[in-house]
């Protein structure tokens, strides 16, 4: 019995931990090309399910509201980097910081202005349903949600692996001197990532609407939570992000259960904190990082 | 004569200036502070003070050490829960109390920063982030000491003895006095060799590493005094509002507001986070009172905005506009470019 509930929510948490996974991919790229920390990650969240839920609204199916969405906030991304994000880039900490910051707290003001903070939640004809595979159950849209972020996030992979923007990209993040040497324009490359790690926010946040309400500040939970699988996974490793975001699912699931609803954050802030002081590369991450900072 | 590059000695001194400048400004808090009437006018003074205190707090680990610490909203709440359970469960003046309060928050801070001031800019932002977020989930939980989510409320009874004043000014002029203590602390820990290792650490690590500064005790340090001085303004708040619980005196926007005003004001300035704080505090406080209810998010959009526009633009803050208006107007004035002043 135990091992069937232990099963279950094991499933229920890798299910969860691709959207995690897709979330953090898009902060990991952000830290580890254009090299800063946007702690406005988890609030381009909330406003990408705030824009699937008026799109439900307006009758359209979030999951064909998802590509939509995806490729609006892509354009936001590049927007907000060329606008706000590229002043800072050789500034001190602090200025990244706060600017970043500062676009978080002007993004959940603005959406408690504009709509409120009632729970906005979209049920669809699926909403409740739920499709078993063997003796574990997962809900459709989870299960939905599950597919698509890993399908992205490798389609994603692919992209920086075999295409020449994607070894731009990679290039920039491994030495932007050089890179700049070689040819490859630099701020291009910081616009286009940027709008690529937003693009990735903006379709959790869609994949994530059908199962979670959206309201202002929902966006500081996933934010929190993409810094633990980041941090986890190691700052800017790929892998380290899709493996961190799964563990960090998993992780929140049993704690829920095991322990109690109201302190799974505590769980995984609490395992944030041990691997920035234990181990703060993360497993799969540049050695030091942290110690030199993430300048390039 | 005496030659232009050598300090003044005696009364005309910097120090002695320094010193008559505090008690100028002090004496002038105090008479102003007495001076105000009306009840709203007097709460609107107490959230400035009290926020200039708080900002000028934050300023020290992250103005003067430059260490953006984001989690002083855990410092504030110990200091908040700390005074008022000891008054409400064991009858202890709130007196004594906030020193309870500063001292656990000290050796808080001492345990934090040890493990985690080795990391750098963001790094150390979201570690003091999610701690300050566990402390609050740690109160909302334990409910058996800290009320849970109902909090903790403090019943009314006018007795000085026990922080309880029947005149609110008499709140305002402890906020004063708490703002006061921190630019002493301020200006002390700026002077001298710590005041040296602070702004050698703050430029370059390592460079103030190879010349010898014991660079994470300095650090450390300027953590602990903050933490502690954060935390009698936690106090100080209970104390005034009789009632706190996780999101008011927990929450991770006070984290945010303390080192918004202090970096609006002018970073590791000391007047800065006053200014900053006189700035924010009233803007808001008026912006409230115009627009009110539904409105009420509107000032957070303009802290937000203000935050940008200021870290894209003014990095100096408020008082770095200041200095440039004040050089401006000097060169106009005497028609030709004086030597920087190094103020």
């Amino acid at each position: 019995m135990t091992i069937a509930v232990f099963g279950q929510l094991v499933i229920a948490g890798i299910l969860l931990g691709g959207v995690y996974a897709l979330l953090s991919v898009g902060l990991t790229l952000i830290f580890g090309v254009v090299r800063i920390v946007n702690f406005a990650h988890g609030d381009f969240v909330m406003l990408a399910m705030y824009a699937t839920y008026f799109l439900w609204v307006l009758n359209l199916d979030p999951y064909l509201a998802a590509p939509l969405v995806t490729a609006a906030f892509f354009l936001f991304g590049m927007a907000v980097e060329r606008l706000v994000i590229r002043r800072t880039l050789t500034a001190p900490h602090l200025v990244q910081v706060f600017v970043t910051l500062g676009l978080s707290v002007v993004f959940v003001s603005f959406a408690h202005l504009a709509w409120s903070a009632d729970f906005r939640i979209v049920r669809t004809a699926y909403s409740a349903a739920v499709v078993a595979l063997g003796p574990i159950r997962v809900t459709v849209v989870g299960l939905v949600a599950f597919l698509v972020a890993m399908a992205t996030s490798g389609l994603l992979f692919l992209f920086l692996r075999k295409t020449q923007i994607g070894a731009a990209i990679r290039a920039t993040a491994q030495d932007r001197q050089t890179a700049a040497v070689m040819g490859i324009e630099v701020p291009r490359v910081y616009n286009l990532t940027f709008g690529l790690g937003i693009a990735c926010a903006g379709l959790a946040g869609a994949l994530l609407v059908p199962m979670y309400p959206a309201f202002p500040s929902v966006g500081l939970g996933y934010a929190l939570i993409a810094f633990v699988v980041v941090i986890l996974g190691g700052l800017g490793s790929f892998p380290g992000a899709i493996i961190g975001g799964l563990l960090v699912g998993v992780i929140e699931m049993l704690s829920g259960f095991y322990l109690a609803p109201s302190l799974k954050e505590a769980a995984y802030f609490a395992l944030f904190i041990g691997v920035l002081v234990l181990r703060p590369a993360g497993l799969l991450g540049i050695r030091g990082s942290e110690l030199t900072g993430i300048e390039p | 004569m005496r030659d232009p590059g050598e300090p003044r000695r005696g009364l005309g001194s910097d120090r002695a200036v320094a010193l008559w400048g505090l008690l100028v400004a002090a004496v002038a808090l105090y008479a102003g502070a007495l001076a105000i009437r009306h009840d709203y006018y007097v709460d609107m003074a107490f959230h400035v003070m009290l926020w200039a205190a708080l900002a000028g707090a934050w300023n020290i680990v992250g103005g003067l050490a430059g260490q953006l610490a984001l989690g002083h909203a855990a410092f504030f709440g110990i200091g908040a829960y700390a005074s008022t359970l000891l008054l409400v469960r064991a009858g202890i003046s709130p007196w004594l109390g906030m020193f309870v309060g500063a001292a656990v928050a000290a050796v808080v801070a001492l345990g934090l920063g040890g493990a985690t001031l080795r990391l750098k800019g963001p790094f150390f932002a979201m570690t003091t982030a999610a701690f300050a977020e566990l402390i609050r989930i740690a109160a909302v939980n334990w409910d058996s000491l800290t009320g849970g989510t109902r909090g903790l409320w403090i019943p009314w009874e006018p007795n000085p003895w026990h922080f309880a004043f029947r005149d609110r000014r008499s709140y305002l002029l402890v906020a004063v006095t708490l703002t006061l203590v921190v630019v002493v602390a301020t200006a002390l820990l700026s002077r001298g060799a710590l005041g040296f290792a602070l702004r050698s650490l703050k430029d370059d690590e390592d460079a103030a590493r190879s010349i010898g500064v014991q660079v994470t005790r300095v650090k450390l340090i300027s953590f602990v005094v903050s933490a502690a001085l954060t935390a009698l303004g936690g106090a100080l708040y209970a104390e005034y509002l009789l009632s706190i619980d996780p999101p008011s005196v927990l929450g991770f926007d006070l984290s945010i507001q303390m080192a918004l005003m202090a970096v609006i004001g002018g970073v590791g300035t000391l007047a800065g986070p006053l200014l900053g704080a006189f700035a924010v505090v009233t803007t808001s406080h008026l912006l409230r009172g115009w627009l009110g209810g539904h409105y009420g998010a509107l000032h957070l959009l303009i802290y937000g905005a203000l935050l940008i526009v200021f870290m894209l633009f003014l990095p100096a803050g408020l008082v770095g506009l200041l200095r440039t208006a004040r050089q401006r107007l000097g060169r106009r004035r005497r028609g030709r470019v004086m030597p920087e002043a190094s103020t």
